[in-house]
C-alpha cells in the first residue's frame, strides 16, 4: 500500500507491484567477467555506486545477460516453447496458492518453517552463507521464498533442498555481480 | 662527498618542486649544472635551459632549505643521478630521471638481480595468483621484485614477494605519484610494507597526484631497473606494454606468461609471446632467464638459496587437487574454465539444471576447487 498524507487527511492506494531493472555492469558495458571490461577500476565503481546496497538487497533475482554470440544470432537454435514455460509456471502458481497466498514472494515470515520445511544440507548451506557474511537477515527470508518457487517449479515436493536453496542463493548474487567482486 | 651535500639535495628537491617541472625540463637545467648552481640560475633568469624565465617568479618565491626539510620529514630521500645511493642500473641509461625520490632502501637493489613483474590493472584470477606465486618464489630466489603498486598484477606481484618471509630478498616499487602520495588508496598498507622492507622510488615532486601521463612514463625506470621484465597478464594496447617496449629498446629480456587464447586480459601477453618473447611459466623459468641476461652482461647469475641446486620449486602446473569423484560435480568441474566462466555456459555445456550446476558448484567452491564470482566460476 502508499498511503499519502497531506494536512485534510490521508488516502491509502493498494501497491501490489513487481520491480523489474536492468542496467550495464559497467560504463563500457563489457564488464561483469574479469579481463573482460576496459573501464579504469575507478570509472566502474563509481557506476555501480549510484545503487545503494539496501537497494540492491531487496533485488531477489538477478540474471547476468551476455551478449549473444553472432552464430545464435544468425541461426538460433530451437528454445523452449513459450506454452511449456507458461504451464510450468501456472503448475507452480497453484501450488503456491494452496499455501493461501498468490505468490510465494507473499509468505508470511513467521511461517516459513512451515512453508518452506528445508532438509538439512539446504540448512547448512544456508548457515554457511549466513556466518560469512555473504547472506543478511533480510536475505535469509527472500532466499527461502525464492527456493521454494524453484522447488514449484521443478516440482520436486513440499521439503525444499540444497539444490533449490543454491539456485535461490545464486541467483540472489546481486550485489556482488553489479560490483564485480573478486572470487571468494 | 661534499659535491652533493645537503644543500645540493635541497636545490634538487626545490627545483623538482617548482610548478610546471617535468623530468625532461629537470634533466635540461641539471645539464651541466650542480643543482644549487642550478637553482641560483634560474632564480636570477640566467640559466640557459629556462630562456623564457619560466621558473623564475616561482623560484623566489620557495626557499630550499624549507622544502629539503620537507622532504627529510616525509621520510624521503632525494638522490642525484650521480651521488651515492642512486641506484647503479639506472646509471648511464638513456632516460634515466637526474633526481630521484626514495623512500626506504634503494640499496636493496645492489648486488642483487631485479625481476620487473608487472601486467593489468584489471587482472582476472589467474593473473593475480601467478603475479603472487611469481614475486613470492622469486623473492625467496634473492630476486628483488620490481614493479609499479599498481591495482591487479603489480599489487599481487608484490603482496606475493612480501608473504616471502624473512631472508627473502625486499620488493622495490616505482611510482607515478609522489613518493607521499599512495595511490590507489586500496594499496596504502601494501604501499607501507613495500617501503618499509624495500623501497617505493618516485621521480615525482611531493605531493604528486595521479595522472594519467606519470604512469607510462615510470615504466622506463621500472624496465631500466631489471634484468627482465615479465608481463604476467596485459591487454592489447594496456600499459604493461609500455614497459616490455622500454625493456626492449634497452636490450632487456621480456618475458610473458601464456595465457587462454579466449581470454581479452592475455590478449597482449599472447602477442608478445607471437613476437618473440620467451614464454614464462613459473619463477624457475624466469630464473634462467635472469642467468642468460646476466651471463650476457657478465654478471654473476642469481644465487641459488635453500638447500644445493635445484632449490628454486617449479610452479604448482596441476589442478589444485584431484578432480572431484561425484558425477555431477566432475562434470560441472569439467565445464569451467581457468578463465571466468558464466552459468549460462557451464549449464550449456553440462546440460544440467541451474540447481544441479548451483549445488555442485557451492560444494566445489568449499572444497577448493572453484573460484565463485558473480555469476561466473572459474578452476581454482
Amino acid at each position: 500500500m502508499v498511503r499519502v498524507s497531506r494536512a485534510r487527511g490521508s488516502v491509502t492506494y493498494p501497491a501490489r507491484f513487481l520491480l523489474v531493472a536492468a542496467m550495464n555492469p559497467c560504463p563500457c558495458g563489457d564488464g561483469g567477467t574479469p579481463g573482460a571490461c576496459r573501464c579504469p577500476p575507478a570509472a566502474r565503481a563509481r557506476y555501480v555506486r549510484r545503487l545503494s546496497g539496501p537497494l540492491l538487497d531487496r533485488f531477489d533475482l538477478t540474471v547476468r545477460v551476455d551478449p549473444p554470440a553472432a552464430d545464435d544470432l544468425v541461426s538460433p537454435g530451437p528454445g523452449e516453447a513459450t506454452a511449456a514455460v507458461a504451464a510450468r509456471v501456472a503448475a507452480a502458481r497453484y501450488r503456491a496458492r494452496s499455501r493461501g497466498v498468490m505468490t510465494n514472494a507473499a509468505l508470511p515470515a513467521s511461517g516459513l518453517d512451515g512453508s518452506v520445511p528445508l532438509d538439512g544440507a539446504a540448512q547448512d548451506l544456508l548457515e554457511r552463507h549466513l556466518r560469512s557474511g555473504r547472506l543478511s537477515a533480510r536475505g535469509l527470508h527472500r532466499v527461502r521464498r525464492v527456493a521454494r518457487t524453484v522447488a514449484d517449479l521443478g516440482d520436486t515436493g513440499p521439503i525444499v533442498g540444497a539444490p533449490e536453496v543454491a539456485e535461490a542463493l545464486f541467483l540472489r548474487g546481486s550485489r556482488a555481480l553489479l560490483l564485480g567482486e573478486e572470487g571468494r | 662527498m661534499t659535491r652533493d651535500g645537503p644543500d645540493q639535495r635541497a636545490a634538487a628537491a626545490a627545483l623538482l618542486d617548482l610548478p610546471g617541472m617535468t623530468p625532461v625540463r629537470l634533466a635540461g637545467l641539471l645539464d651541466g649544472f650542480r643543482p644549487a648552481l642550478a637553482w641560483s640560475a634560474v632564480r636570477a633568469g640566467t640559466h640557459p635551459a629556462d630562456p623564457d624565465r619560466r621558473f623564475a617568479s616561482a623560484a623566489r618565491g620557495l626557499d630550499p632549505g624549507e622544502v629539503g626539510r620537507r622532504y627529510r620529514q616525509a621520510g624521503v630521500d632525494v638522490l642525484l643521478v650521480d651521488s651515492p645511493g642512486y641506484p647503479a642500473a639506472l646509471v648511464g641509461d638513456p632516460g634515466a630521471p637526474v633526481v630521484l625520490c626514495a623512500v626506504g632502501d634503494p640499496g636493496v637493489l645492489e648486488a642483487r638481480p631485479a625481476v620487473a613483474v608487472v601486467g593489468t590493472r584489471s587482472a582476472t584470477p589467474y593473473g593475480t595468483r601467478v603475479a603472487s606465486q611469481l614475486g613470492r618464489d622469486l623473492a625467496a630466489a634473492g630476486v628483488v621484485v620490481v614493479s609499479g603498486l599498481a591495482r591487479g598484477v603489480d599489487a599481487a606481484a608484490h603482496s606475493g614477494a612480501l608473504a616471502a618471509g624473512p631472508g627473502a630478498a625486499p620488493p622495490v616499487a616505482v611510482v607515478g605519484t609522489g613518493a607521499d602520495v599512495p595511490y590507489p588508496r586500496e594499496n596504502r598498507m601494501l604501499w607501507d610494507r613495500v617501503a618499509r622492507s624495500g623501497a617505493v622510488l618516485s621521480e615525482a615532486a611531493l605531493g604528486t597526484p595521479a595522472r594519467p601521463r606519470v604512469f607510462p612514463a615510470r615504466n622506463r625506470i621500472i624496465a631500466a631497473l631489471s634484468d627482465v621484465v615479465v608481463v604476467v597478464e596485459s591487454h592489447r594496447g594496456g600499459g604493461s606494454l609500455y614497459t616490455a617496449e622500454a625493456a626492449a629498446r634497452r636490450a632487456i629480456p621480456v618475458c610473458a606468461v601464456p595465457g587462454s587464447v579466449l581470454s581479452r586480459a592475455s590478449t597482449g601477453t599472447n602477442g608478445l609471446l607471437v613476437d618473440g618473447c620467451v614464454p614464462v611459466r613459473d619463477a624457475a623459468d624466469v630464473l634462467t632467464a635472469v642467468s642468460l641476461a646476466r651471463q650476457g652482461k657478465g654478471m654473476a647469475p642469481p644465487a641459488p638459496v635453500g638447500g644445493g641446486g635445484g632449490a628454486v620449486p617449479r610452479g604448482d602446473r596441476s589442478p589444485a587437487g584431484p578432480p572431484p569423484t561425484d558425477r555431477v560435480q566432475r562434470s560441472v568441474w569439467e565445464a569451467v574454465d581457468d578463465t571466468p566462466t558464466t552459468a549460462e555456459t557451464v549449464l550449456l555445456r553440462t546440460d544440467l539444471s541451474l540447481s544441479a550446476v548451483t549445488a555442485a558448484s557451492e560444494e566445489l567452491v568449499a572444497a577448493g576447487l572453484l573460484t565463485a564470482g558473480a555469476g561466473w566460476w572459474c578452476r581454482a
